[in-house]
């Protein structure tokens, strides 16, 4: 489906933290998230891979 | 049973399904919301007998178009609606809800121009509108699915109790309903049921009844092939077939 899960990648493990993720924002905060009803979430990662055919999102933190 | 699911291949009858499973619910004292999540077809809201189709509900979330100018800024907006926990069938704004004698319509969306992107967030919006949606004890809910089974994968399923599959004299339908019935078990459906449509003679029926309840499927009635029905989809106007009426009577007899 084109709307994404969203995950987050900590220590080799993935946990995921959002779906229907239709808009995404990158700043110097982070990446925020807003789902197609209009949930909003920031996370102070950045984005590590985007899986358009399997609408999946991978965050990771900084180095 | 409150949320029921109707679905199958395209051109087998869902639709036609719907409005007289709605008529005879609506006999029996229910009051009934139709949710149009077909993205294509047009003229439920006729089938129906309403004057006008609603609204699309994906306005409310500004818009498949403009739903990314939506969020564009630092604030996201409210969607009223669509951001309750529960929605009950009185919250929806009129606009978006068109009722006559006891039987409500609501709309989804459409697809409206070439080239404008896949619907996923229509199969979004059907999930989570039914997800929230809350029903009184003389409510149900009838979902007029699109065609084939792409809703099963944005998990419209899941925010359902029960999935009613209208099969017609067809390999292709036979086979489908028997996927639909495992995707339906894939998601702990309680309550999966598989009606005959288009059937010219009882030793057709039978043919039909015997290969699906051999895959596994359970064969609730049997609609027959109806000219009046056909006549009623030609010139838009709601189905008056007794005969259809009391198969429907029938068949919501075995349901309940």
């Amino acid at each position: 489906m084109c709307l994404a899960t969203v995950y987050v990648e900590q220590n080799g493990q993935q946990e995921r933290v959002m779906e229907d993720v239709a808009w995404i924002k990158l700043d110097s905060g982070g990446t925020r998230l807003v789902t197609f009803l209009g949930e909003s979430k920031q996370f102070g990662y950045k984005i590590k891979s985007v899986d358009l055919i399997n609408g999946s999102i991978i965050l990771e933190a900084d180095e | 049973m409150k949320k029921i699911a109707v679905g199958g291949k395209g051109g087998s009858g869902k639709s036609s399904t719907v409005a007289l499973l709605a008529n005879a619910m609506r006999r029996r004292g229910y009051r009934v919301l139709v949710v149009d999540s077909d993205e294509s077809n047009p003229a439920l809201y006729r089938t129906l007998g309403l004057g006008k189709r609603p609204a699309p509900m994906l306005e409310l979330v500004g818009g498949k178009r403009h739903v990314f100018e939506t969020f564009s800024d630092d604030s996201t907006r409210p969607h009223g609606l669509l951001t309750k926990k529960t929605i009950r069938t009185e919250d929806i704004p009129s606009d978006y809800v068109v009722t006559r004698d006891g039987i409500s319509m609501v709309c989804i969306g459409k697809i409206q121009e070439s080239l404008e992107g896949c619907a996923c967030p229509m199969g979004v919006l059907t999930r989570e509108f039914l997800k929230r949606l809350s029903l009184e004890e003389d409510e149900v809910a009838l979902i007029d699915l699109e065609a084939g089974i792409e809703h099963f994968g944005r998990g419209v399923e899941t925010s359902v109790d029960s999935l009613l599959i209208v099969t017609e004299p067809s390999l292709d339908s036979i086979e489908l309903a028997e996927k639909m019935h495992a995707l339906a078990a894939d998601v702990q459906m309680e309550n999966v049921w598989t009606i005959l449509n288009k059937v010219t003679s009882p030793g057709l029926g039978q043919r039909l009844r015997d290969d699906l309840e051999e895959r596994g499927l359970a064969v609730v009635g049997s609609l027959g092939y109806d000219a009046q029905i056909q006549q009623s989809g030609l010139e838009g106007r709601p189905i008056e077939s007794t005969e259809a009426r009391q198969a429907m009577a029938r068949i919501l007899d075995a349901l309940v």
